[in-house]
């Protein structure tokens, strides 16, 4: 449900309605005489039980009164009987504001410099330095107030950088406070690593951080033509124990043959029994294989999944 | 005997977006016009093919937060309230349109359809996964599985453990709901970079989807293009997505779905009707917005429209899918005379394209495999565990960074929009990570505190926020869904490390944010190796550090 743009007025924030009594024909006198009388607060409303709530909402036609909590109930009452004012003018309950409004950090306090490639062309570049380290960084290089921020690439295709043995850098003035920056680039198809560190007049760069390695896509097919091929044999046996905590190691259900019309009406009922091939008689691979044969161990279509398959015992 | 195969494959995702919390929201709507105008439609076709005997083989990811809200009671039965509106609204229609033959006929057309959609609904008992599960134990199914909550990938890969965490809580989420392992993985947005794969094979991930270029660009260059798969050097399978069969249907200006004669989505009686008439079926209180009813057909490339009429659209759908057919012989005919094998053509769609967006989409493809089954030999359709059985041999190449969004790769998620959300994204996956190596035994509410932490990052994660902040209309429920899952994750995270958690409050999160029941946080935890690389790799680089 991407990639066009939706017709509607999204983005507005996610509005309650509460219903209100409109249109439903009130009920005889007969039956409103024996009812209590209804109450005029939404404290006397608060006093009542849900089920009380439930009937008096019945006696409003509210509609979708059964799935509201006693809560929202009381408020769809309270709209309906007049005690409060219709949406949108109740606040919401206060214990909802923290869906919006829990304040965030501006930074988490720890010195990162991150790179997230784009394309072949282009890399975004994000940093936090905490101030700390920065004043203490020009430290011995005489005047602190010469050192400019600098975000230095390195071009580490085919390296292991180690902060020296880069095939080449260029460098990007920029301002701690800045935090991140778009960073064009000529060549596609590289590896590259970043440090935002201070550079002084006399040349030399003191890194203060160094992001992550990545590699911008290439924009052609490969020069490289020569060919390795291997075959991949997949599991096909049931029940092998994994080494993480999940444990199932089950094929799912083969292709078959389509179904015949009883056993579409059975589809539809939900008691079509499909078989289930076992590890040991797996039809050989290749298109020309066998049809299925119809006898072996039964699973009932409309189960769940763990009557399915035996869950073997977990191995953690 | 069949020269070569068509897998066609659809996506089927939303975002999470139940809110228990309103009566009535209008992001949910987005689920329940999903449900009701793509999902239920192709089942439809799917019980259709199984009546007629039509052999069909389709894969379908379904994301983990889609089948959440599928599974979902409270949505479940808001879908169903919605799909009465739906009958409602259309039976007033019939009324207010008896003298207007053109669009009544429309009206009557809704009518039946929302009917028949609610016997769809009820028939598995609300529980449309079930119907997924159903088509996929009479084997014309595929389903897969992909990352939990849709993250992109290749920008979370800045923490190895978040990215295996999106693909370890998919592959269990499925294991759950359908008791066997995923065949595959759909990776978002197709989105890839280096390395992935290591991460998919640890998974024992067969295998997953690139876009074209992710293929073509490969190192070394794939003798077969995008007509096979490879493997990665790890040895997962990676199909490409052909160029060709995609634009026909994807895009909006050649592809099919710009037919004058199709209808046009823009002109929703949401919008058109007055405002008292329409007023009591519009969600949010009375905010125009889509019905799903709509009268007119595109016509042409301007504001007039003319009435739909069903008939034409019905013939275009049929004309087309034999238009598409025919293009698919012609091609693997072309490419299995240079192929030392059968070629396998890979055609990947968003599920919600079909009926949503393009409402004859399910009739295209109920037409298509009808015709591909009756029509012709020269392919048959698979999916693509079924011919990694036949070709079990493969090139090895590594797949080149790509995604099949807008330009191929990642600008649609990374831009000056959205950028502001990464260092949060990043940070958090950190201190998740952090908090599970020091509470790697945590039980009771700590142990609760530490799992629904981990739901609220993953929320956080999901690709859509970031694409929704992209494209204007939705950006404001995405920064406000960011900033949510963030904020309540921040808080979590320093309960649990002072070790004074809310109970409460916890409860409230758990019911709000209420997915992957069966998520364990230890799921963050790296393995010892990874643990020890990394102290290395954390090393201050060694000059000029005083």
């Amino acid at each position: 449900m991407r990639r066009k743009e939706r017709g509607h007025a999204g983005g507005e924030s996610p509005t309650r309605k509460v219903k209100s009594a409109g249109g439903k024909p009130a009920l005889p006198n007969i039956l409103r005489d024996v009812s209590p009388p209804v109450p005029q607060s939404l404290e006397a409303l608060r006093r009542l039980s849900r089920r009380q709530l439930l009937a008096l909402a019945r006696r409003q036609g509210l509609r979708g009164r059964s799935r509201l909590k006693k809560e929202e109930l009381l408020l769809a009452l309270g709209a309906a009987l007049g005690i409060l004012s219709a949406e949108p003018a109740v606040p919401p309950a206060p214990a909802r504001l923290d869906r919006e409004d829990l304040p965030l950090p501006d930074a988490y306090g720890k010195d990162r410099l991150v790179l997230l490639p784009i394309d072949p062309y282009w890399v975004h570049a994000y940093w936090e330095l905490s101030a700390p380290r920065v004043s203490d960084s020009p430290r011995g290089s005489g005047e602190a107030g010469d050192a400019r921020y600098i975000l230095r690439v390195y071009d580490v295709t085919f390296i292991q950088f180690d902060g020296t043995n880069a095939r080449g850098f260029f460098d990007i003035e920029i301002s701690r406070t800045a935090g991140n920056w778009y960073i064009n680039l000529w060549s596609p198809g590289k590896s590259l690593c970043a440090e935002v560190g201070l550079g002084r007049p006399d040349g030399s760069f003191s890194p203060l951080v160094r992001s992550n390695v990545i590699q911008t896509p290439p924009t052609s097919s490969s020069p490289r033509t020569e060919e390795r091929w291997i075959r991949v044999e997949w599991r096909q046996e049931a029940d092998v124990p994994r080494q993480d905590h999940s444990a199932v190691g089950v094929p799912g259900p083969r292709p078959r043959e389509p179904l015949r019309a009883e056993e579409y009406r059975h589809f539809l009922e939900g008691t079509h029994r499909v078989k289930i091939l076992q590890p040991d008689e797996q039809p050989p691979l290749g298109p020309a294989g066998p049809p299925v044969d119809e006898a072996g161990s039964h699973f009932e279509s409309g189960l769940s999944s763990p009557r399915l398959v035996r869950l073997p015992k977990r191995t953690d | 005997m069949e020269r070569g195969y068509l897998a066609l494959v659809l996506h089927a995702h939303l975002p999470f977006v139940r809110h228990a919390e309103y009566e009535d929201c209008l992001e949910e709507q987005w689920f329940y016009e999903a449900v009701v105008e793509s999902y239920i439609p192709l089942i439809q076709a799917f019980e259709g093919w199984a009546r007629d005997a039509i052999p069909f083989r389709l894969t379908l990811s379904l994301s983990p937060t889609l089948i959440s809200m599928l599974l979902d009671p409270l949505l479940q039965s808001r879908a169903l309230c919605h799909i009465q509106r739906l009958m409602d609204l259309s039976e007033q229609e019939s009324e207010r349109t008896q003298n207007q033959p053109e669009f009544r006929r429309l009206a009557e057309m809704y009518r039946e359809s929302f009917g028949a959609a609610r016997d769809v609904f009820l028939r598995y008992d609300r529980n449309l996964v079930e119907a997924f599960r159903r088509f996929q134990a009479i084997g014309g199914l595929e389903c897969i599985t992909c990352p939990a909550t849709h993250g992109l990938l290749p920008v979370l890969s800045v923490n190895k453990t978040a990215v295996r965490a999106q693909i370890r809580v998919g592959l269990e989420e499925y294991r759950r709901n359908f008791g066997c392992d995923s065949p595959g993985i759909w990776i978002p947005e197709c989105g890839y970079a280096a390395g992935l794969d290591e991460l998919l094979k640890e998974s024992e991930v067969r295998y997953f989807f690139v876009e074209a270029h992710g293929l073509l660009n490969a190192e070394p260059r794939p003798r077969l293009g995008v007509h096979a798969p490879v493997y990665t050097p790890s040895g997962v399978a990676a199909f490409g997505r052909d160029p060709e069969s995609s634009k026909a249907v994807w895009s909006s200006v050649e592809g099919y779905p710009g037919d004058f004669n199709y209808r046009e989505f823009y002109r929703d009686i949401g919008y058109d009707l007055d405002y008292e008439t329409i007023r009591p079926y519009l969600p949010g209180g009375g905010i125009r917005s889509n019905t799903g009813i709509k009268y007119y057909r595109i016509t042409g490339g301007t504001d007039h429209k003319e009435p739909y009429v069903r008939s034409w659209a019905m013939e275009k759908a049929a004309l087309h899918a034999g238009d598409f057919m025919a293009n698919r012989q012609r091609q693997i005919e072309h490419l299995a005379n240079h192929m030392d094998r059968r070629p396998i053509v890979v055609a990947p769609y968003d599920a919600e394209l079909f009926g949503h967006w393009w409402f004859e989409g399910p009739q295209w493809i109920d037409f298509l495999v009808r015709k591909v089954a009756v029509d012709q030999k020269t392919f048959r359709l698979v999916t693509p565990s079924e011919y990694l059985d036949m070709y079990p041999v493969n090139q090895v190449c590594a797949p080149s960074p790509s995604t099949w969004g807008y330009k191929g790769h990642n600008e649609v998620w990374v831009n000056g929009n959205n950028d502001w959300i990464y260092p949060h994204l990043h940070a958090a996956a950190d201190q998740m990570e952090e908090l599970a190596r020091t509470f790697p035994q945590a039980r009771g509410l700590q142990g609760q505190a530490l799992n629904q932490a981990a739901r609220e990052l993953l929320l956080l994660q999901a690709s859509d926020w970031a694409f929704m902040m992209q494209t204007g209309a939705t950006a404001d429920y995405a920064r406000r869904r960011t900033r949510s899952h963030l904020g309540r994750f921040l808080r979590l995270a320093q309960q649990i490390q002072a070790g004074a958690i809310q109970a409460g409050w916890l409860a409230q999160l758990e019911e709000e944010d209420r997915l992957f029941p069966a998520l364990d946080y230890r799921v963050y935890i790296p393995s010892p190796e990874e643990q020890s690389e990394e102290t290395d790799r954390r090393q201050p680089s060694s000059q000029g550090r005083a």
